[in-house]
């Protein structure tokens, strides 16, 4: 800290006039409220190690359903794009293969994966490509939108899934509140195993 | 100590041993074989003294002690012979080669098995090294040591060796027994470039952006486009000024000063300026972008490329070994060894390649005393060269020895029965050759043990087609044979037939396809179910690509059906498509292991737009005809309205799942009697996909099948989003109240046993649990 370096104690008392003034200046008391601003600064900073522990997540809509992502398996957001069947491979859940700026991924439906209704009144603009990662493992899911990204405290998950869909609760592991509304926690692994299951 | 200036850390010191012992064995094998060719050539011993000598420093240090002697005794011969000036004899080289090739085998040894190996080979390796030690003191002679080398085959000890070379002596005129030699081939002069080890992913993706950077640049082009309408757009503005002023002119309307149209105009003008310098800077800028992604994507795929010479560097060694085996001289020239080819080609060329040399050691080239005989020179010459002719690899393999006689070859086809003998006698020489490519025909009658192995060109040709190339044969004006392949310079790239099936494009090698062609409604016969067609006066089965590809067809019924006739085989079929969308280059690139071996796919490659396209295996989309067609499971096309029969109503569906034939047609036969639509699947794995791909109204399975149970499958079709509420019956031979439970518990709706058949109860079970065939008929 180079104001450390000027404090009183080094300051010559024999310094010429210039000198001087520079030291009075650099000695001035800080202004009122500034040590005050400062400590709220830092404390914020603790705060946001303290946060390491909370989570953060992307919050996807499924027609009618809000979905949180953890933001650690999220890879990109992309626009729709054309999706390519696989022969023998293709269902309702794994759809085929799409490129993304020149990979290419597997694709699949949430909707279908959760057993949920297709959505009718999806804007088609919304609709998004979500690549998500786990382990490696990557896989492009369409998604009718994606919201935002959210922090959360661990401690606001909820357990009660009165409000998931019956089919999709097996994916998920609580519920968190999200400015849209409550949220259902996808659970990272058992989402992967369901899309790799969508394979065989 | 300093590091070593490449980060080797990764790699053991095996690995680097190994790596050390495959460049040395291979200079040793290649120059040994050259300098048995050019014995005199003194200059020729001292890179394999150097190799000898590296590999037994590297041997001592991974501490492979039993072939440390080894190496010092390979190195003391040539030492020896480039010193004292003696000429080494065959006997001693193929001393020298038996020692490179178990040097080359320690190499391969992996952890762990260095032991066993030296304990086997302990005796042999002693052998060669006392036979190392004669051939240096002048005592080996000229044959070859009578203990047997433990790797290469035991020379013919006691016979007769080919004359040796520097016998000639120069005093006694005799007409040259080897043709003049080929202008000097020059020897590569630069040194192999070290290769980069990369992580195939990292490659793959590498390629992904290269190509993905060519569609964006190309995309660029479209803004010059839109800049280029901004122009216009100006220019019309700019002419609507003018025009405006003239008419204010024409109409005697006086305009301020100074004329403010001027002062527009100027500044339209102005605009129109900087808009066209602007699209011109831009115009530049994208093609140089494309220009350089261009170039990028080319370099990026010519990394795959390896010169010819690294996939051909044993077949001298294998040509030497058998004119010595045979008792002929041959002499074996390779041109053409920087000529790139992919790695993946080079690696398919091996077998057919080793199968024609030796195909033209045995059997082309003759003994010294016949090719005397002929005033041909003792030696005979066999030629193995590759070029880059006309985007494509040319590799031609040929020699001089006795060829093919057309008159003998058509009598055989004539005696096999294959076409009668007033066609034979028009067959032109190009045709008669064609024929030794074909299943079974094969020109000498005894199998030898070097050519024969029952192997014959078909195979050859086989392969050939396989790497995506062709091959043929001809006979040389100078007496001798030729093949020719041409092969593909690469298999990163594809040239492809778009093709679109149930709405979607999917990419159908050139290769692979016979032809396009276009057929009536009304030239389509059918017979017991199956159609067909004629095309050059073959009858050739209809079969809609969908249903083999497994998709869901919206097949619309149409008058004229376009179709492409696939080949494989004896298998030929007719494949109707919904249209033929273009030809295009792909960089194929492999599937994502997750999706596993994927029936009657076999890559995939993004399109011009930068869209994934699926390539189709022909061969095993041929195979899956077959299978198909055997089981009954295919339906028919409707081509026209008219053979669209009953319409639009929906019939129920009902899939039979069992592994025996006779319970699948019963099963089948009692519900499509009844009016279902009913197709079968022969085990749990196989109803599984079907089930994915196509909607079914029932399930009838049995319990015990291979691959996927039928436990299995009621269970997984519970756990599926979409199928779970499909009615699933199980039908088992098993009648005990466990089994029962069994198949309830897993979610089956009802469970039948087998005497179930005899009466209405399968039936009327069906009718229970999904109402009448017709939809709406129950309602």
């Amino acid at each position: 800290m180079t104001h450390d370096d000027a404090t009183p104690e080094h300051v010559d008392p024999q310094l010429p006039e210039p000198e001087d003034a520079a030291a009075r200046l650099l000695d001035r008391l800080p202004p009122e409220a500034y040590l005050d601003n400062w400590t709220d600064t830092l404390r914020d900073q603790l705060k946001e190690e303290d946060r390491a522990s909370r989570f953060s997540a992307g919050i996807v809509r499924l027609g009618e359903e809000l979905f949180a992502v953890p933001t650690v398996n999220v890879v990109e957001v992309h626009p729709p794009s054309i999706i390519r069947s696989v022969p023998g491979r293709s269902g309702e859940v794994f759809r085929g293969l799409v490129s993304l700026r020149g990979e290419v991924h597997l694709c699949a439906s949430l909707h279908a994966l959760f057993g949920l209704d297709p959505a009718e009144d999806v804007e088609e603009e919304e609709r998004r490509l979500l690549v998500v990662r786990n382990e490696g493992e990557r896989w492009a899911l369409i998604v009718d939108g994606v919201l935002d990204f959210e922090r959360f405290d661990p401690e606001a998950v909820r357990s009660s899934q009165v409000t998931v869909a019956k089919s999709a609760v097996h994916f998920t592991d609580g519920v968190v509140e999200t400015p849209a509304g409550p949220a259902a926690r996808i659970d990272p692994r058992r989402l992967f195993e369901g899309l790799t299951r969508s394979l065989s | 100590m300093t590091p070593p200036p490449d980060d080797l850390s990764g790699f053991s010191m095996l690995d680097l041993f190994k790596a050390e012992v495959e460049t040395h064995a291979a200079t040793l094998e290649q120059g040994l074989v050259d300098l048995e060719a050019a014995p005199t050539d003194v200059a020729r011993i001292e890179p394999l003294m150097r190799a000898a000598h590296s590999l037994k420093g590297a041997a001592r240090i991974v501490g492979l002690d039993g072939v440390v002697g080894l190496a010092h005794g390979m190195e003391e011969l040539l030492v020896k012979a480039q010193d004292g000036g003696f000429v080494l004899g065959a006997g001693a080289i193929d001393l020298l080669l038996a020692g490179t090739d178990v040097l080359r085998k320690t190499g391969e040894l992996k952890e762990g098995e260095t032991d066993a190996f030296f304990a086997e080979q302990k005796d042999a390796i002693e052998s060669i090294i006392q036979h190392l030690r004669l051939a240096e003191s002048g005592q080996l002679g000229d044959a070859a040591p009578a203990a047997p080398a433990p790797v290469a085959q035991a020379p013919a000890a006691e016979e007769p060796a080919a004359p040796e070379p520097e016998a000639a002596s120069p005093a006694t005129p005799e007409p040259p027994r080897e043709p003049p030699p080929p202008p000097q081939a020059t020897p590569s002069s630069r040194t192999p470039a070290s290769a980069v080890r990369i992580d195939p992913e990292v490659f793959t993706r590498m390629l992904a952006y290269a190509g993905e950077s060519v569609v964006q640049a190309r995309r660029l082009a479209e803004h010059t486009d839109a800049l280029d309408g901004l122009r216009r757009a100006v220019e019309r503005l700019d002419g609507r000024l003018a025009a405006a002023r003239d008419r204010f002119r024409r109409d005697g309307i006086a305009l301020p000063e100074p004329d403010p149209f001027e002062s527009l105009r100027r500044e339209a003008e102005g605009t129109l300026a900087r808009i066209a310098g602007r699209t011109a800077a831009f115009d530049e800028a994208s093609r140089h972008a494309a220009d350089l992604a261009g170039r990028m994507y080319r370099q990026v795929l010519t990394s795959r490329m390896r010169p010819f010479s690294e996939g051909v560097t044993h077949f001298p060694r294998m040509v030497r070994d058998l004119a010595r085996e045979l008792g002929k001289m041959i002499r074996f020239e390779i041109e053409g060894r920087d000529v790139p080819v992919d790695r993946d080609i080079l690696e398919r060329l091996d077998a057919p390649l080793g199968h024609m040399l030796r195909n033209a050691c045995d059997h082309g080239l003759e003994l010294p005393q016949e090719r005397e005989a002929q005033d041909k020179y003792a030696t005979g010459t066999l030629r193995l060269e590759a070029r880059h002719r006309a985007g494509m690899l040319e590799i031609r393999v040929e020699d001089d020895g006795r060829g093919r006689d057309p008159e003998q070859l058509r009598e055989r086809i004539v005696d096999r029965g294959m076409i009668s003998a007033d066609i034979a006698r028009d067959l032109s020489e190009s045709e008669l050759m064609e024929f030794l490519f074909l299943p079974g025909f094969s020109t000498r009658k005894e199998v030898t043990q070097i050519s024969g192995r029952g192997v014959g060109l078909d195979v050859v040709h086989t392969m050939v087609r396989e790497a995506g190339g062709t091959v043929r044969a001809e006979l040389r004006a100078t007496g001798g044979l030729r093949f020719i392949l041409v092969l593909p310079i690469t298999r990163s790239v594809i040239r492809v037939a778009v093709l679109q099936v149930a709405g979607e494009p999917f990419a159908f090698p050139l290769t692979q396809i016979e032809s396009l062609v276009r057929v009536e409604a009304e030239e389509i016969r059918a017979i017991e179910n199956r159609q067909s067609f004629e095309l050059d006066g073959r009858e050739i089965g209809l079969v809609p690509a969908a249903d083999v590809l497994g998709l869901k067809g919206r097949r619309k019924p149409a008058d004229v059906l376009y179709v492409v006739i696939v080949r494989s085989g004896d298998s030929e079929y007719g494949l109707a498509i919904d249209g033929y969308l273009g030809e295009q280059s792909l960089v194929v690139r492999t599937l994502d292991a997750r999706l596993g071996d994927v029936a009657n796919v076999s890559a995939v490659a993004l399109d011009s737009e930068g869209h994934p396209l699926v390539i189709v295996d022909v061969q095993d989309l041929v195979r899956s005809v077959d299978t198909l067609l055997h089981e009954g499971r295919l339906r028919t096309i409707r081509a026209t309205s008219h053979m669209a029969a009953d319409g639009r109503r929906k019939r129920k569906r009902v899939l039979v799942v069992d592994d025996s034939i006779t319970v699948r047609e019963v099963e089948r036969k009692l519900l499509a009697s009844r009016g279902y639509d009913v197709d079968v699947c022969v085990d749990g794995a196989d109803a599984w996909n079907t089930l994915r791909a196509q909607e079914y109204d029932l399930v009838l399975s049995d319990v015990d099948m291979p691959r996927m149970n039928g436990i299995e499958l009621v269970r997984r079709i519970r756990e599926d989003a979409r199928l779970r509420s499909m009615p699933v019956m199980i039908v088992s031979y098993k009648e005990s109240e466990e089994d029962r439970m069994r198949g309830l518990e897993a979610g089956a709706n009802a469970y039948l046993t087998k005497s179930s058949f005899h009466d209405e109860t399968l039936v009327s079970e069906v009718v229970d649990l999904i109402g009448e065939p017709m939809a709406g008929d129950d309602e």
